[in-house]
């Protein structure tokens, strides 16, 4: 028998599926799981029971007709057919229409836990710890081979190289995860070490971040000494653990970035801070330095060498004035004597008697002025300039007795 | 206090304690300079806890007995981080 290739396998299979008549139009019931919407507007999601699953794809002229929101846990009942994804060799439900049927067991028992445990106060703000804001050491509970880890790790060293880490690595889904986890939280919880504590992983099903539902796993979280972040799945992604954690990041790298402060800006801060205290030394040296110079110039006025050449100076003006005063009153005096001299001059008889004047003297040896001090036969003395003349008054005329007097 | 034992947030607190006291002008010289030079070893002590050598990342292995091993990942699994 000639080999068949494998397209012609798959077509074949395909064609024996489309002509079944029951598979053509089938309605099938069961929960959402895995729901995804492709950013061309295609769902991709499976059905699933108790035992088994399958897959299911919504076209996007069908999916645009669905006026209700699909999530993980719903249950639901679709409307299409099977075929066969040729290049895959999947069979999967061709869904066409889709309704509700009630809420899956997983999201109903996820919702009851919830409230219980939010009655009993354990999502209570008030027991919420503080995230420490430069946490030395870090354990993270979490799968060593997923992208979780990575991140975290990827995160931590970008932002805050210094921070050391410490792994426990734990199942994240299937049965032992829960405990697992557990196991890990409780021993980094015991070291002295660890300031903070992440636990998380990626997104997933319902059923596969169901560890992280765990009533246990809950109730270990809410009883730990250390702040606890949780980081699971997805933004979307709610479950027990964020509720009870200290503090719920959307993805593990959110947990990383809440968990370490960023260095770069912590050092722009410290470098503000110093050229703060820089500044404020500075200014106060300045201000000391403007006193100190006013010191100097006040010892610099009061330096007895510099009163000492004030001092010289005064005396040196002193001295000039003296000097200046004492001139002008030596040529005051020299000019009075001048006058004084020329004065005696006019006044020397000598000089008269050269004019060839002469001057009378009684016996006495008085200066004879006027006709009136003399009398008929007084003796007297007649100076000229060559010689005295003894003589007699012989007759005395007075003015008017002169003719023409 | 001993600067070296001091956490990061304690010793900016004293940092900026240190600031405040050289904005008011009631102290002296010496006192400025000493605190300026406190001041200048705090920052040095924050820069260093800031940029000191990477820290160490270590994955915990345990046995059956649950004894833990500590296992440098940066040295024993070169390159995967």
């Amino acid at each position: 028998m000639k080999a068949l290739r494998v397209s012609e396998v798959n077509s074949y299979i395909k064609k024996i599926l489309t002509s079944d008549m029951l598979l053509s139009n089938i309605e099938v019931e069961g929960e959402l799981s895995n729901f995804k919407r492709h950013y061309s507007g295609h769902l991709y999601f499976s059905l699933k029971d108790e035992k088994a699953r399958i897959k299911c794809v919504m076209f996007r002229s069908y999916a645009d007709k669905v006026d209700m929101e699909l999530v993980d846990g719903q249950k639901v009942i679709a409307k299409g057919y099977i075929s066969v994804y040729e290049q895959g060799g999947d069979y999967q439900l061709y869904v066409m229409e889709i309704k509700e049927k009630g809420l899956g067991d997983l999201y109903i028992a996820f919702e009851e836990l919830k409230r219980k445990l939010e009655r009993e106060g354990l999502f209570d703000p008030q027991y919420k710890k503080e995230i420490p804001p430069m946490p030395k050491k870090i354990g993270i509970v979490t799968s060593a081979t997923g992208a979780a880890i990575r991140d975290i790790i990827s995160v931590i060293r970008r932002r805050f190289p210094a921070c050391n880490i410490l792994i426990y690595p734990s199942l994240v889904q299937g049965p032992n995860a829960a405990r697992d986890i557990i196991e890990g939280l409780k021993l980094l919880d015991s070291r002295e070490d660890i300031d903070l504590i992440i636990t998380g992983r990626g997104g997933g099903s319902i059923e596969e971040l169901s560890a992280f539902n765990d009533e246990d796993l809950a109730r270990t979280i809410f009883s730990l000494n250390k702040p606890v972040i949780s980081a699971v799945g997805h933004e979307t992604d709610f479950t027990i653990a964020d509720f009870v954690a200290d503090l719920r990041a959307p993805t593990p790298s959110a947990a990383a970035e809440m968990a370490v402060p960023n260095m770069e800006s912590l050092i722009q801060l410290l470098d503000s801070r110093f050229n703060h205290l820089l500044l404020n030394y500075e200014n106060k040296v300045q201000m000391e330095m403007r006193g100190l110079n006013l010191l100097k110039r006040g010892l610099k006025y009061n330096n007895p060498v510099y009163k000492l050449r004030n001092n010289r100076q005064q005396v040196d003006l002193l001295y000039k004035e003296l000097k200046s005063k004492m001139e002008r009153k030596l040529d005051l005096y020299k000019k009075y004597s001048g006058d004084l001299e020329n004065k005696l001059k006019l006044l020397n008889p000598t000089l008269a008697l050269e004019k060839g004047n002469a001057i009378i003297l009684n016996e006495a040896g008085g200066l004879i002025k006027s006709v009136k001090d003399l009398a008929q036969g007084d003796s007297i003395e007649i100076l000229m300039q060559d010689g005295r003349i003894r003589a007699l008054v012989k007759d005395v005329l007075k003015g008017e007795e002169e003719d023409g007097y | 206090m001993d600067i070296s034992k001091l956490s990061y947030e304690e010793a900016i607190e004293e940092l900026e304690e240190i600031i405040s006291f050289l904005e008011q002008d009631d102290y002296s010289l010496k006192e400025a300079m000493d605190k300026f030079k406190r001041g200048v070893e705090l920052y040095k002590h924050c820069h260093q806890l800031l940029c000191k050598a990477e820290g160490e990342i270590k994955i915990l292995l345990g046995d059956e007995e649950k004894d833990f091993e500590e296992l440098d990942l940066l040295r024993e699994v070169d390159g995967e981080y």
